[in-house]
């Protein structure tokens, strides 16, 4: 499987930005270049800053001849290996607009997708689809994370192994798709009961 | 009584105000940020070799599954970089269950070595192997070999601490852990930059080390890479402390306080091998440590990292510390065994010093932003 | 578990000079081919120096030395011409104390040639001093051999006694004030 270049500082990149309409892949390595300078030289506090707003606005410069502007940013994407059965993908996301984005659906060749959330049912937490999607406010960010809102693989078709690669896209209300590459991590923290309850 | 103490301290500052620790209390605006420091994991060779070795090192040693070949070996170390890049930065690895642990990098450095073992499972020739069995080696298979060493070096013990269990937890689909050997040095801040560190003989240790320019030479292959020795070597302070200090003197060659050879006056005079005493006897003993280790050549040198260790004593109060040898050199037949030769040969010092481990890696060049350790040999 | 102490050998014995060939100031008729030494402990073949020097301090050409058990032997390799040597050893105890010692001797072959230099110096540099405790009493005699730990004792003890002085002092001072 090949390194997409979608990452600026590591091999998964802390930052992958796409617009509405997919960019070339130079157009996002520059992109991702440019946000890797800036984070390069500062603390870890101005690294985060960085990929945040300034990074979108090199990234809407750079890409403006191809994209009115990158609506959604996905950051520190990762997968939870899983010899079989179930398992989900986990990343902040990150508007960039100035108006609320949706994501209504999540595609990938590795398994049929739904979005989840984590909700308490007779004092336990179990998850369920989430009615309407992932809203993700206006200039605010929206987290992934084991023990909340995440992207489920209902169904992988092989086995997700530690350090492999996977490919996902985003389909966001309007149309617009955003794609990124996760990592798979092997992962044991916050227990979550996946099949019970859930059909 | 409080005056004589004052006056007398006052005298000692006035002597000797430089180096010295001071005795007046430190005022709490003098507070160092030592947490937020970062070493720049990202470059043509590999961060945690050449820069100033901080307060504490542990080298995580694994063997690798059966079966784990060269493309699970690629998806290992990019895993293993990608917690490196994020965390020496400051910033938490993916999906980081303790991300405020990951706060302060305190100078955090990640480093990897692969041993022949990891060669061999990628179907590649090895650039280094075990080394031969000395002598004076006692090594313990719980302290030796390795298919991949992760060196974890900060200027703080709780940064390492987190470190190593985010990096474990991503090389465990691959491995198992073979051997943890953590130390530290002298803390930051307790001397200036560039000081000798001592280790748990009260020995200065390092003082041979290749400085600047020889560095490169010494160090370095021209493709970035370098090579890796960590040995295990168990101290015998119970002995060592009935010594007198000129006892102590005469089994390194140096003088304990300065760290000069017995030949001269400064921690970095050169050694005169030739010089006798009045009546004749070599004033640096042919047996001592320094005489046995001495090389001038850069490129026969080797850039001694080590790491003091000191675990909990026995019941009868009997230490278990000592080194936790690692020395950085381009080639290690070239360097680094014609010295171990000599010393297991004739070496006063060994009579204090045991090896108990060992372990030979060859570190891989560095890698870009976007890149990953060892892919250019694994990719 | 039980431990003893045993009384006898002291654990901080140190090894000593015990016999030596040329003998200690002996005057010799004929240049000695060899320095044989022997001590009162094992020798450790790695680490045993045995030096000899002419009065110029300039180093004699000799073997490296061949241990056998408590003996140290070194061949010279050249003639020696008439005058003072200095033989001088530096041994490692098992205990991994370092003695170090010298002692001369003259060579005065009527038929050789002229003297090397200078006058037979009387002692060497270093002051006679009390041999390590551990030394037998017969050993003890005549000695004019400078044991590096003899040295090393009286630093010892000077600092003993400069502490105890200030110490006394201090209480002294203390008293006084109170």
């Amino acid at each position: 499987m090949p390194v997409v270049a979608t990452n600026g500082r590591s091999p998964y990149g802390g930052e992958t930005i796409f617009g509405n309409v997919m960019l070339t892949r130079t157009v996002v390595a520059v992109a991702a270049l440019a946000l890797t300078t800036l984070a390069g030289c500062g603390s870890s506090s101005d690294a985060t800053a960085s990929s945040g707003a300034p990074a979108a606005g090199s990234t809407s410069t750079s890409a403006s001849s191809a994209a009115p502007a990158a609506a959604l940013t996905v950051r520190d994407p990762w997968v939870k290996a899983a010899d079989s059965g179930m398992t989900a993908a986990f990343a902040t996301l990150v508007n960039n607009t100035g108006a609320d984005v949706t994501v209504e659906a999540a595609t990938s060749p590795a398994s049929p997708m739904e979005l989840h959330t984590m909700t308490m049912k007779d004092g336990a937490m179990v998850m369920e689809p989430k009615e309407g999607g992932f809203v993700i406010k206006a200039g605010g960010s929206h987290e992934l994370s084991p023990g909340g809102d995440h992207l489920m693989l209902m169904k992988p078709s092989a086995p997700i192994k530690a350090g492999d690669e996977l490919s996902f896209t985003l389909k966001l209300t309007g149309g617009g798709t955003v794609d990124f590459t996760a990592v798979a991590k092997p992962f044991a923290g916050a227990q979550e009961s996946y099949a019970p309850g859930h059909s | 009584m409080a005056g004589l103490g004052t006056a007398a301290a006052a005298g000692y500052l006035a002597a000797a105000p430089a180096a010295t620790p001071s005795v007046a209390a430190v005022p709490v605006a003098d507070f160092q940020d030592i947490g937020t420091g970062i070493i720049p994991f990202h470059g043509e060779r590999q961060s945690g070799i050449t820069d100033e070795p901080p307060a504490h090192g542990s080298f995580v040693a694994l063997t690798l599954a059966k079966g784990t070949d060269r493309a699970a070996l690629g998806r290992m170390m990019r895993l293993l970089t990608d917690d490196a890049v994020r965390l020496t930065r400051g910033e938490p690895a993916l999906g980081d269950t303790d991300a405020e642990l990951a706060r302060h990098p305190a100078r955090l450095t990640v480093t990897f070595g692969f041993g022949p073992g990891l060669y061999r499972a990628a179907g590649l020739e090895s650039p280094v192997a075990d080394l031969p069995v000395f002598s004076i080696d006692r090594l313990q298979d719980r302290w030796s070999g390795g298919d991949l060493v992760m060196q974890i070096c900060a200027d703080d013990a709780l940064t390492v601490t987190h470190t190593q269990r985010m990096l474990i937890k991503d090389a465990r689909p691959f491995g198992a852990v073979r051997w943890v050997q953590r130390g530290f040095r002298r803390s930051a801040g307790v001397h200036k930059a560039g000081f000798t560190q001592r280790n748990v003989f009260g020995q200065l240790d390092g003082t041979a080390n290749p400085k600047d320019a020889e560095m490169a030479a010494a160090v370095w292959n021209a493709d970035h890479s370098t090579q890796l020795v960590v040995r295990r070597v168990r101290t015998d302070i119970e002995t060592w402390d009935l010594l007198s200090v000129g006892d102590k003197e005469n089994s390194t060659g140096r003088r304990m306080e300065s760290g000069a050879p017995l030949t001269g006056e400064a921690e970095h005079d050169e050694p005169d091998f030739e010089r006798t005493d009045s009546t004749g006897l070599p004033v640096m003993p042919n047996f001592s440590h320094v005489t046995r280790a001495h090389v001038t050549d850069p490129k026969l040198k080797i850039l001694r990292r080590p790491f003091n260790y000191d675990e909990a004593p026995d019941a009868q109060g009997r230490p278990d510390s000592g080194l936790v040898f690692a020395s950085y050199q381009a080639d290690i037949v070239r360097q680094y065994l014609p010295i171990q030769r000599r010393l297991a040969e004739k070496d006063l010092l060994n009579e204090w010093t045991t090896p108990i481990g060992s372990a030979v890696f060859a570190v891989p060049p560095g890698c870009a932003e976007g890149g990953w350790i060892g892919e250019r040999v694994l990719a | 578990m039980l431990f003893v102490l045993v009384p006898g050998a002291p654990a901080w014995a140190h090894n000593a000079l015990a016999e030596a060939s040329p003998d200690k100031k002996a005057t010799l008729k004929e240049a000695p081919a060899e320095v044989k030494l022997r001590f009162l402990q094992k020798l450790d073949p790695e680490y045993t120096i045995i030096a000899v020097s002419d009065s110029t301090k300039r180093k004699v050409a000799a073997s490296e030395p061949k241990v056998d058990g408590t003996t140290g032997v070194i061949t010279i390799e050249e003639e020696l011409a008439n005058g003072v040597y200095t033989v001088a050893y530096q041994v490692v105890s098992t205990d991994g104390h370092t003695v170090k010692g010298s002692y001369e001797f003259t060579v005065a072959n009527p038929t050789a040639t002229a003297a090397p230099s200078e006058a037979p110096s009387e002692e060497p540099s270093v002051a006679p001093t009390t041999e390590a405790p551990s030394v037998a009493p017969t050993l003890a005699e005549k000695s004019d051999e400078s044991d590096s730990s003899g040295s090393t004792l009286i630093g010892i003890i000077v600092g003993v006694v400069v502490a105890v002085a200030a110490v006394a002092g201090f209480l002294f001072l203390k008293r006084r004030k109170a």
